[in-house]
């Protein structure tokens, strides 16, 4: 009781610390606590060298931009040039520069040299990035596979061989000038002084003009070396808070280059945000929030890809937070991103609700109406936990999750033949069962050989049979990574560079597959078609080097179920997470990348974290989750999170799938028969999807793609005309008079009421649904049509 | 009495001071005002594109009232003018440009005397587009010392210069030059040229020289330079972008044009006068061949086929479609930057991209054409043409022949020479280190010149195969040392 209510003075404090900048606001000219600087001493060493300064002060604890408001004196030199926190050389010399900033100083170290050094444009490292950062090279303009107007560039510039092409010999040379740099078509048509479709993209106070005129002038050399940019590094990391009095952060941008070389490029990449009703960022790096959200500010140099997450804050009139003790550390971290962003969650649900929702995503069916009854009837506390036990333990549990897996191998008697299909699923099924840990379970696919009837986990590599497919679905499964632009192209949003595409290849490059065995071939390589370079497999470490012998599989394996792997306990949590709650902390769920953040990113992490310490245990985490507040949470919304929908504020109503809403209608029309009798008859328990129109129509995935989305969720007219007027739900409906013939009209309405929505029906409900059975005109009939109505209640179809 | 002395006092210094504007007037359309609504204001409101419902691609649109329904200008009235306004307000939400620089003090003040002066047109058709109606531009003197060396996207040896030295001339930067094809040293310097020289081709006769070119996206002009007189070069005729090839005809009496407006105009020699301008092309014209029987003038481009015209009237007589075949062995799509009708029949050799330059004949390609009702049996064809195999993944950009040798520029830096009959490489010419884009042959002399992307121009005996002469074609340039880019 003491902790309760210590925990609710915390979190009090919390919400208070939060109000606190509200409180300085209008007094801009307070005095800071601190101020810091970032970098603490500019170095610059040629003439053309530069350095994002960033200045922040700390009002309350809270930090707020003070880059563009601060005062640098103490310059008798003029060694730089500085605007909005950008230092540009001038002249060789050091200095202490004085920094003033809301009522503080600091002094910053600066030193200058090499200004009297040649410095030239690096086509590479300089004019490649100006294109993609004006916008130049993007898939929709001259980045597309056929460029625009008849000017071609590659895409975000990862072909710069091609691109030196493109600029300064095709188009019969027309495209720059070396005589009259500013009379070049590159600089004239996005300064619009000619037509140009793409509009205005560049102005002459650019960075990228300057870049693009000195490139030019300097004779448009197009050399480039094999120096390679090998990681950008970007200020500030790690998430970050924006409120109304501290909206503004300036991001600070450097690149580290495979010669020892480091050099800011905060003027020549390209920042972009995933979410522009939360924050913008200005082509300076200059980022401003708007209203109460997150968002993703992505860094883009070259091929290489950053984000910085913000959290833009804003306080509620009247918001006071309500909920109480937190269950677990789930409740704790959800409410803090809930309380940061002021939405107070739905209360926890009622019996009914949790006994059809826990039943319907731990099973894929609808507890029976007697199960309903004894639950409610049940008073004991822990009878959530104790459910949710027995169910995880049922033979539905295996079945019902196994389809989920097996959606994503790819489990079809289409390719895999003679049975094989069946032998894959059972395997799937029993992994689930037996509770195979999840690191156990993806290392016996992705290292499976031998004849595919007696080791069916080798049929993995049956039902993917080209090394590009494994490469991708290996990658979407497993590290959550849609890794096939990079099969052509650098993935346009995050990292994956051709190289690391080849690279996955790389280690199926020696496994073949016919229909019936899967085999090590001691050859067989994967190369990367740009540049023809043989790939090392992929997870191999530094130095190491795999013999001919050895399984480059195994090494893979190795690497990515180790604990520190960045992707594979995140990527199952979230799939885990998703099926539960209906939605992804990151979504869609095999989307990980830095600029699609989690919407809760300490929750993921925590998730994570807690499934390597379980070794792995998918049981385990489904208990976890499953006893949290916030899976728990009503459907029901108040004033608050009506229209949040990312922060798990409510429970997320959706439409039974397609094998669940089959099952469902069998089991109210009572026209399935016992599970132990014929398995096979359930949808959510089938080895592969059946051929039937009604579960098409409701979106059961082929199983021709290793995508989640293959599912198809989003509601079709098809599937209202099916539910109204299809045959399948209607000859159910006709059939389930066998059962309710002979009860009485009170048990009857009881039994359908609890059978098809788990709760008991309402005196009005009932009085309505008595009566109409009373007309005693043709009872079959009437029956008939009042399972019919009540399958076709929205409270049926969809989960809640 | 104190306010009329004053009055007086005041009085003739305004008048003098309008007077002395008026004395100044003479603002033209043509010559100050498009200009300057071109290059600050066509972006958005022009042909394709043309924001708030407004353009000012014509004068007579220039004049019309956009979506506001407010006229652009009233003559006479700077400040009731919409385009005034709205280019001098300090607002800088209204400011045109919009989220662009402001124009100059002076482009402001032209518009306004323009305006002022009641808004006239000078030019000839004012519904013609703003480039067009602006006629030949006056070219900038070229610059005495260049900074960089041009790429040489054009060059000619000079016909007839047997009795002294041999003469190469040389596309520059608002200019020809004239350069010994013996030593490199610069003879002469031709200005009054449009800013890039991009076809250049002397009369049989030695004494004159045909000049393309133009501003990329902007502007192109075709002229005649009298070599002996050494007067004011001819312009012939100009166009909305840089104009890639300009020729005569194997008998002299015709000139033919094309450029990056897609148009294939022909000129009556010795008058000057267009006989036709045919715009079948989707794309830049890149090159234009007469055949010698005079039936026909075969356009190439790069819309990847070479168009066939009827010489006398420019109709369309078939189009050769065998740089972009789907199917069969000699597949591939790719544009066509050189064609040239043999020096007998009606026999033609076209290049650019792919890995064959094609040998084919003029009327026998009609027959390839067929009808759309053969279109299947047609594809699958294989056609008379004959393939010359060119090894380079990189396209040719200039062919030079007589007789039944061939010479291919390319951009892998090489110059092949071909035996037409045989179908085979006979030599190949080393050297450039960069992208030869132009080229020429002197049969007589046994002479070959070449010039590459990076300005270096090379003078080869075709018997020996070496290279006789090189230079770098930049005047004013204290080192000519080549480098490659």
């Amino acid at each position: 009781m003491k902790l309760n209510a210590f925990a609710f003075v915390l979190s009090m404090g919390l919400a208070s610390s939060l109000a606190a900048p509200v409180l300085a606001s209008g007094t801009t000219a307070a005095i800071a606590d601190k101020i810091e600087v970032y970098p603490q001493t500019v170095a610059l060493r040629s003439k053309r060298d530069c350095r994002q300064v960033v200045v922040t002060g700390y009002f309350h604890g809270l930090p707020r931009d003070l880059t563009r408001t601060a005062v640098f004196s103490n310059r008798p030199r003029d060694l730089v040039t500085i605007d909005n926190g950008m230092m540009r050389a001038a002249a060789n010399g050091t200095e202490h520069i004085r920094i003033t900033a809301s009522g503080r100083t600091i002094d910053l170290p600066v030193s200058v040299s090499g200004v009297q050094d040649p410095d030239p444009v690096s086509f590479k490292f300089e004019t490649l990035p100006v294109l993609t950062r004006q916008g130049c090279s993007t898939g929709s303009c001259h980045g597309a596979p056929h460029g625009k107007g008849g000017f071609v560039l590659s895409l975000f510039g990862y072909n710069p061989q091609m691109d030196r092409v493109s600029l300064t010999r095709d188009g019969l040379t027309r495209r720059v000038d070396l005589m009259q740099p500013a009379d070049s078509l590159i600089i004239k048509k996005p300064m619009l002084e000619l037509p140009h479709v793409g509009g205005k993209r560049l102005h002459r106070q650019d960075e990228g003009y300057r870049v693009l005129f000195n490139w030019i002038s300097e004779g448009a050399y197009a050399e480039l070396p094999a120096t390679e940019c090998s990681s950008i590094e970007v200020y500030p990391k790690g998430e970050q808070r924006l409120g109304p009095d501290a909206a503004t952060r300036q991001i600070s941008v450097l690149a580290h280059y495979s010669n020892g070389q480091i050099r800011d490029v905060t003027r020549i990449c390209a920042f972009d945000t995933s979410s522009a009703s939360a924050a913008t960022v200005d082509s300076l790096g200059y980022v401003t929030g708007h209203s109460r959200g997150q968002t993703a500010i992505s860094v883009r140099y070259l091929d290489k890809l950053l984000s910085v997450h913000f959290t833009m804050t804003e306080p509620t009139p009247g918001f006071k937070w309500n909920e109480p003790r937190p269950t677990n550390d789930i409740d704790r971290l959800v409410n803090e991103k809930l309380q940061q962003l002021q939405y107070l969650p739905s209360p926890v649900c009622s019996d009914s609700e949790f006994v059809r929702r826990v039943y319907l995503d731990l099973t894929g069916l609808l507890p029976s109406a007697d199960q309903t009854r004894d639950f409610l009837a049940d008073n004991s506390p822990d009878k959530r936990v104790r459910v949710v036990d027995k169910l995880l333990n049922s033979e539905e549990y295996a079945r019902f999750w196994a389809l989920k897996r097996a959606d994503l191998m790819r489990v079809t008697p289409n390719r895999l033949k003679e049975g094989r299909a069946e032998l894959y699923s059972d395997w799937i099924v029993d992994s689930i069962r037996q509770n195979m840990p999840y690191d156990r379970f993806a290392r016996s696919l992705v290292t499976a050989s031998g004849d595919t009837k007696k080791s069916p986990a080798a049929c993995y590599f049956v039902a993917i049979p080209t090394q590009e497919e494994r490469t991708e679905m290996t990658a979407e499964i497993f590290m959550g990574s849609r890794v096939e632009c990079a099969r052509c192209h650098n993935h346009p949003f995050e990292n994956w560079t051709m190289r690391d595409y080849y690279s996955i290849g790389a280690v199926f490059a020696r496994t073949q597959a016919d229909d019936k065995m899967v085999r090590l071939a001691s050859t067989g390589e994967a190369t990367n078609p740009t540049t023809g370079e043989v790939m090392a497999p992929f997870g191999v470490q530094k130095g190491v080097k795999l013999g001919d012998g050895d399984d480059r599989r195994v090494t893979f394996a190795d690497w990515l179920v180790q604990p520190s792997n960045p992707y594979f306990a995140r990527v199952a949590v979230n799939r885990i997470w998703a099926s539960l709650m209906g939605r992804g902390i990151v979504e869609p769920i095999d989307d990980f990348r830095s600029s699609n953040p989690p919407s809760n990113g300490p929750l993921l992490d925590h998730l994570a974290t807690e499934f390597i310490h379980s070794g792995y245990d998918c049981k385990a985490l489904i208990q976890y989750i499953c006893s949290s507040k916030t899976y728990q949470r009503s459907a029901g919304t108040n004033a608050s999170n009506r229209m949040e929908d990312q922060l798990f504020s409510h429970a997320r109503v959706r439409m039974l799938t397609a094998e669940q809403l089959k099952d469902a209608v069998g089991q109210v029309t009572h026209t399935l028969p016992s599970p132990t009798v014929a398995r096979h008859r359930y949808a959510t328990e089938a080895s592969f999807p059946e051929n039937s129109t009604f579960t098409q129509t409701f979106g059961q995935p082929e199983r021709t793609s290793s995508c989640a989305c293959e599912r198809q969720t989003a509601p079709t007219l098809l599937q209202a005309l099916e539910l109204l007027n299809g045959g399948t739900l209607y000859t159910m409906a006709g059939q389930s008079t066998g059962y309710y013939f002979n009860l009485p009209d009170d048990k009857l309405v009881e039994d359908l009421y609890l059978a098809a929505l788990s709760r008991k029906p309402t005196e009005k409900e009932a009085s309505i649904a008595r009566g109409f059975l009373k007309r005693s005109v043709n009872r079959n009939s009437e029956i008939t049509d009042l399972v019919w109505s009540l399958l076709n209640t929205r409270e049926f179809i969809f989960q809640h | 009495m104190k306010l009329k002395f004053l009055f007086c006092l005041l009085l003739p210094t305004v008048v003098f001071s309008s007077l002395s504007a008026k004395s100044r007037s003479d603002v033209s359309f043509v010559r100050d005002v498009a200009p300057v609504l071109l290059k600050r204001c066509s972006g958005c409101h022009g042909e394709k594109i043309n924001l708030g419902g407004y353009r000012v691609s014509s004068f007579n649109y220039l004049m019309k009232k956009g979506a506001s329904g407010q006229a652009a200008v009233t003559p006479g009235k700077p400040e009731g003018s919409t385009i005034f306004r709205l280019i001098s307000t300090s607002l800088p939400s209204m400011r045109m440009p919009k989220g662009d620089d402001p124009l100059t003090t002076a482009q402001v003040l032209v518009i306004k005397k323009w305006i002022s002066e009641g808004a006239k047109f000078d030019g000839t058709d004012p519904a013609a587009s703003l480039r067009s109606a602006m006629g030949p531009r006056q070219h900038p003197a070229a610059p005495t010392i260049y900074r960089s060396a041009p790429p040489v996207l054009a060059l000619s040896l000079i016909s007839g210069s047997a009795a002294g030295a041999p003469v190469v001339a040389v596309g520059g930067y608002n200019e020809v030059t004239l350069w010994d094809a013996s030593s490199g040293s610069l003879l002469r310097r031709i200005g009054d040229l449009p800013q890039r020289i991009q076809a250049l081709s002397c009369s049989a006769d030695g004494k004159y020289l045909l000049v393309a070119g133009g501003t990329p996206g902007e502007y192109g002009e075709a002229s005649l330079v009298d070599l002996h007189s050494g007067g004011k070069p001819t312009v012939i005729c100009t166009a909305t972008d840089v104009l890639l090839t300009a020729v005569y005809s194997q008998d002299a009496t015709r000139i033919g044009v094309g450029g990056a407006d897609g148009a294939v105009s022909v000129f009556d020699a010795s008058t000057l006068k267009k006989m036709w301008t045919s715009s079948l092309h989707s794309d830049w014209v890149t090159s234009i061949s007469f055949s010698a029987d005079g039936n026909f003038v075969a356009s190439a481009s790069r819309d990847m086929t070479v168009k066939l015209h009827n010489a006398a009237d420019g109709s369309l007589y078939t189009t050769y479609s065998g740089h972009c075949k789907q199917l069969g062995q000699y597949k591939g799509q790719d544009p066509v930057y050189s064609v040239r009708f043999l020096s007998t029949g009606c026999d033609a050799l076209s290049a650019g991209g792919g890995k064959w330059i094609q040998v084919w004949n003029a009327e026998k390609a009609k027959e390839d054409s067929g009808s759309a009702a053969d279109m299947e049996e047609r594809f699958a064809k294989q056609g008379h043409t004959r393939y010359l195999p060119h090894n380079s993944p990189l396209p040719v950009f200039a062919l030079a022949m007589s007789g039944n040798s061939l010479f291919a520029a390319s951009g892998d830096g090489a110059v092949r020479e071909f035996d037409i009959n045989g179908l085979k490489e006979v030599k190949t010419y080393t050297g450039h280190k960069d992208w030869v884009y132009s080229l020429d042959y002197n049969a007589g002399d046994h002479r070959l010149a070449s010039g590459a992307f990076n300005g270096e121009v090379r003078i080869w005996n075709t018997d020996t195969g070496e290279c006789t002469c090189r230079f770098v074609a930049q005047p004013g340039a204290i080192t000519k040392k080549v480098t490659l880019r």
